[in-house]
């Protein structure tokens, strides 16, 4: 129903705002970090043009390097634990008669605080002095599992991840649980009528009607970990040196405390490349799925 | 039967795990904001004794409570305001007025752009605008990066949720298309409205790195980015960092339990309708 047709001002009126502003400081912006990464510039002086040099240097910088590994191991690890939790809990949650608000509330929760806020929280968790989560690690036997979370390169990274993972879940599980609820009742009793059991309901009726939504989650948790900043930069400021380092990260430091908004543009370029081609090929990949 | 009991067990089991696990990080800091340094060193987990309230005042003033709480509402506020406007306006364009998806497309790209892609390029402007360090800089900012979100919410609310027969009478009052936006699409659309204001406050509201960057002066400085700056000054006394986190979730938990079911099918209505 297309309503309005004579009146020729009111799309300009209505959408015209939303388009100038959308169109000047997104789609503008986009083009000047293409402009920007073109350039070795340090935003005071004049910006000299160097062609694709920052994209060569980036490509071969080792730093570089360490820092898409860490973002490619924090992409699977989310998607994976998110996705495979979120299910689970979901399901769970929504098999549960008693205490379904509840439990739907508290899981969500995390959700609603600030990334700055539990990423605080965390680094006073993984603190190396008073240091709770070693403690419990002993209590519980597991004592050999010590570590300087936020110091020892090797597991700096997956303490970074703990926070990113442990927020979001929730978001997951309320976005699968609605999902789940909008199957039609009469399918799931059928299931259990003909004497499937919970998990079989689960594995062939309730998850194959769910691959849309499941696509869906996984480009949020590719676009969330293609932005996550805060963890890292607050638990370790993304050391020692880059190990646990995520690309927006690394753009930061590159670009605001070096001085190399070049090279800083050049970085902003790629994650917004590669963000879309994943979300391409995640959407592919579910594609095929569905049925 | 027993199998079936067993079964009930294992998932309640694991539903409590699962809250306790979730709960836990945030009862400790909460717990902690009233220790001192010697008490939370000499025992992570137990209670406090005495209970220490010094904490909290002496966190205020490290962030400058009252100018970082005001400029974080400002902020928010103003954002809200705008957006919902613009997106409301342009939602309802996009559902009842035009043809085809292209212009809708178009914005929604906005939401899986990564904000450090057009970071650099919004700094610069800033800085030559002169509105970088000023209020209605940042507020520009958080309206850019929250449309494409508003949009998308409310024009999905709005297609479904404005009947074509309100609007048709509306016209045959005599109504043009701005004034039936006004008298008809917005009252109708106000559960929608809600649903976005909650998730552009939060999303405003908990932003952290426009605001790192775009706000050094502390006279415009956020609650977020206040209270990490806590880090810098007190890092080695755990209960101010404690009362400093507390105070930084606080607003968000009270604005959770008061609108719940708002922000949950905010975020789903999205997911789901796809």
């Amino acid at each position: 129903m297309r309503l309005f047709r004579k009146n020729r001002w009111a799309p300009l009126i209505l959408a015209g705002p939303s388009f100038i502003v959308y169109t000047y400081f997104v789609i503008v912006s986009i083009l000047f970090s293409i402009n920007y990464s073109l350039t070795k510039w340090n935003a005071i002086s004049k910006p000299v043009y160097v062609g694709a040099k920052n994209y060569t240097t980036m490509l071969t910088n080792p730093d570089f390097g360490t820092v898409m590994q860490n973002t490619a191991i924090a992409l699977i690890a989310a998607l994976v634990i998110q996705v495979i939790f979120g299910l689970v809990f979901a399901y769970l949650i929504y098999r549960t008669r008693h205490g379904f608000r509840t439990f739907r509330a508290l899981v969500f929760l995390p959700v609603v605080l600030s990334q700055a806020a539990v990423s605080l929280m965390f680094t006073l968790v993984f603190n190396s002095d008073i240091s709770p989560i070693n403690r419990i690690l002993e209590a519980i036997g597991l004592g050999f599992f010590r570590h300087n979370w936020l110091s020892d390169p090797n597991i700096v990274l997956y303490t970074v991840l703990t926070p990113m993972i442990y927020q979001y879940i929730g978001l997951y599980v309320i976005i699968f649980l609605a999902g789940m609820q909008s199957i039609p009742e009469e399918i799931i009793e059928s299931g259990f009528v003909d004497g499937a059991s919970s998990f079989r309901v689960f594995w062939n009726i309730v998850i194959p009607t769910q691959w849309d939504i499941i696509f869906i989650c996984t480009i949020l948790i590719t676009t969330g970990t293609f932005k996550s900043f805060e963890q890292s930069y607050i638990m370790t400021w993304g050391g020692p040196g880059v190990h646990s380092a995520f690309i927006a990260v690394y753009m930061y430091f590159r670009t605001f405390v070096d001085g190399n908004y070049g090279y800083g543009s050049a970085i902003a370029v790629f994650i917004l490349l590669a963000s879309l081609f994943i979300t391409f090929v995640l959407n592919m990949i579910t594609r095929r799925l569905d049925y | 039967m027993v199998r079936r009991n067993i079964a009930i067990a294992v998932k309640y089991l694991a539903l409590v795990l699962a809250s306790i696990t979730t709960l836990f990080p945030i009862v400790w800091v909460v717990m902690n904001a009233f220790r001192d340094n010697t008490q939370i060193y000499g025992n992570p987990f137990g209670w406090p004794n005495p209970v220490i309230t010094g904490n909290f005042p002496k966190a205020f003033a490290g962030i400058h409570l009252v100018v970082t709480l005001s400029n974080s509402l400002i902020y928010s506020a103003v954002t809200v305001a705008v957006a919902v406007l613009l997106a409301s306006m342009a939602a309802f364009y996009l559902s009842k007025m035009a043809k085809g998806n292209l212009l809708f497309t178009y914005f929604i790209l906005g939401i899986m752009i990564p904000p450090q892609a057009i970071l650099i390029p919004l700094f610069i402007s800033m800085r030559n605008l002169h509105l970088l360090n000023t209020r209605p800089g940042i507020i520009i900012v958080y309206i850019v990066t929250n449309l494409s979100l508003a949009i998308f919410i409310l024009t999905g609310f709005m297609r479904k949720g404005i009947p074509d027969e309100l609007l048709e009478a509306a016209v045959l009052d005599g109504c043009g298309p701005v004034r039936a936006f006004f008298r008809v699409a917005l009252p109708i659309s106000v559960p929608g409205i809600v649903t976005v204001i909650t998730l552009v406050f939060l999303g405003v509201w908990n932003e952290f790195l426009f605001a790192l960057v775009m706000l050094a002066s502390p006279l415009v400085k956020t609650l977020n980015v206040a209270v990490y700056s806590l880090r810098g000054q007190y890092m080695s006394d755990q209960g101010l960092l404690a009362a400093g986190s507390v105070i930084l979730i606080t607003p968000a938990i009270v604005i959770y339990i008061l609108f719940q079911e708002q922000v949950v099918k905010g975020l789903t209505a999205g997911a789901v309708k796809g």
